[in-house]
């Protein structure tokens, strides 16, 4: 299970992946919108990209508005993480095709359970 | 109460420490907001005099009232340091007196990710163990429910990360209880075995559950409106044997909802004992 997580800030990336570890995912870093479409070129890909809104060089919108125009990555689910501060562009991100949202600050709890449901992990639950 | 130069950074990392919570750069209006009524309480004139009284609060009661202002609606273990005081001194000996004569069921009604179902699992172990009679604990049966299947997916799972597990756990318990797998921990195999896990929504029949010897239903019906809080409350008295109790969160209340409940106050808990006649 390959998870992108693309923020512009060291240490809500650092948290991310430690909470990511509880379901054993391998999650790759981009500090930004192009280093996550450069990663994306290079690793191919994931299952699931955790995306927050304001960066430098390309914010989260120009970034999810040219994943959803490639076919290659257009069906990846995506989840922004972003402050309520930023909710309008958190909901141009979800009418751009996001799958979820989550308001930081958050527990891991919280971020795990949107991950487990976008990724449908759950489905085998009764 | 405005944070002053490095007050922030102090909270940040008292924040994460207990609660778990990573803030930002940016984020001090959170700590303003859900700390300062707190820190006013307890009559700090700064947020400064505040981290110092909850770094020398030894009995991790403020710790409590702390990571409950950061963590509204959230889980963790041992949430309610007046109810596992009941849990521990009244309910806990009390299943296991009666698991002496065959198995008892505890059900924990909106599990979440499981911390609450967990924490049951061990104290009974402790207890157990401490009574000199630790085979008693495997006679105690919890199920966890809860009406999303994501959450229990990550309960069944029993797995936390470094922050979730210092969330009301203590070192003592963490080391004891459960493994550590790289930057993860597990509940141990023995107390996973003995706590079970169901997708279950409350408004649902209850006839195939029960019946119980304990049901903990915690700030859960806060969200529900009044009408359905007495359904749900009666359809619980059914599954529950007389004379066992229904325990709601601290700031709830089954006054005026029920005719199947006595209210029990130990301390500063009160929980409803399904009434033995009716």
């Amino acid at each position: 299970m390959k998870i992108l997580s693309i923020d512009d800030s060291n240490s809500i990336r650092h948290a991310v992946k430690k909470m990511l570890d509880v379901i054993g995912a391998e999650c790759f870093e981009a500090g930004d919108g192009l280093e996550g479409l450069a990663l994306l070129e290079r690793t191919g890909p994931v299952d699931l990209i955790l995306l927050d809104m304001e960066m430098p060089r390309m914010d989260g919108i120009t970034f999810l508005e040219t994943v959803k125009k490639d076919p290659r990555w257009k069906d990846i689910p995506v989840i922004i993480l972003s402050s309520i501060a930023q909710r309008e562009s958190m909901i141009k991100a979800i009418q751009e095709g996001a799958k979820q949202y989550l308001t930081k600050p958050f527990t891991s709890e919280q971020l795990l359970v949107k991950v487990v449901e976008a990724l449908n992990l759950d489905g085998d639950i009764l | 109460m405005k944070l002053l130069g490095g007050e922030f950074e102090l909270m940040k990392s008292f924040v994460e420490r207990n609660c778990g919570i990573h803030l930002e750069p940016g984020k001090e209006y959170l700590v303003e907001t859900r700390l300062t009524d707190l820190a006013l309480e307890l009559g700090c004139r700064s947020f400064l005099e505040f981290h110092a009284a909850a770094q020398a609060d030894v009995t991790g009661k403020l710790k409590g009232r702390i990571v409950d202002a950061m963590t509204t609606n959230e889980t963790y273990f041992f949430r309610d340091d007046n109810f596992w005081t009941y849990m521990k001194e009244v309910a806990v000996p009390e299943l296991l007196r009666k698991a002496a004569s065959g198995p008892v069921r505890v059900w924990s009604a909106a599990s979440s990710t499981g911390q609450e179902a967990y924490s049951v699992a061990m104290l009974v172990d402790e207890t157990a163990r401490a009574m000199g009679q630790a085979h008693l604990a495997a006679s105690v049966e919890i199920l966890g429910t809860d009406i999303s299947s994501a959450a229990l997916f990550l309960a069944i799972s029993g797995r936390y990360d470094s922050l979730a597990i210092r969330r009301g756990l203590s070192d003592e318990r963490r080391r004891r209880h459960f493994r550590e797998d790289g930057s993860i921990w597990a509940i141990s195999d023995e107390l996973k075995s003995r706590v079970r896990f169901r997708r279950f929504n409350l408004m649902d029949p209850m006839a195939g559950l029960g019946p119980f010897d304990l049901v903990l239903c915690r700030y859960v019906a806060i969200y529900f409106q009044e009408e359905f809080k007495r359904d749900l409350f009666y359809r619980m008295g059914q599954v529950l044997r007389p004379g066992c109790a229904l325990v709601l969160g601290a700031t709830e209340t089954m006054r005026g909802l029920s005719e199947e409940f006595d209210p029990l106050l130990h301390k500063n808990c009160t929980v409803y004992v399904r009434k033995t006649s009716r």
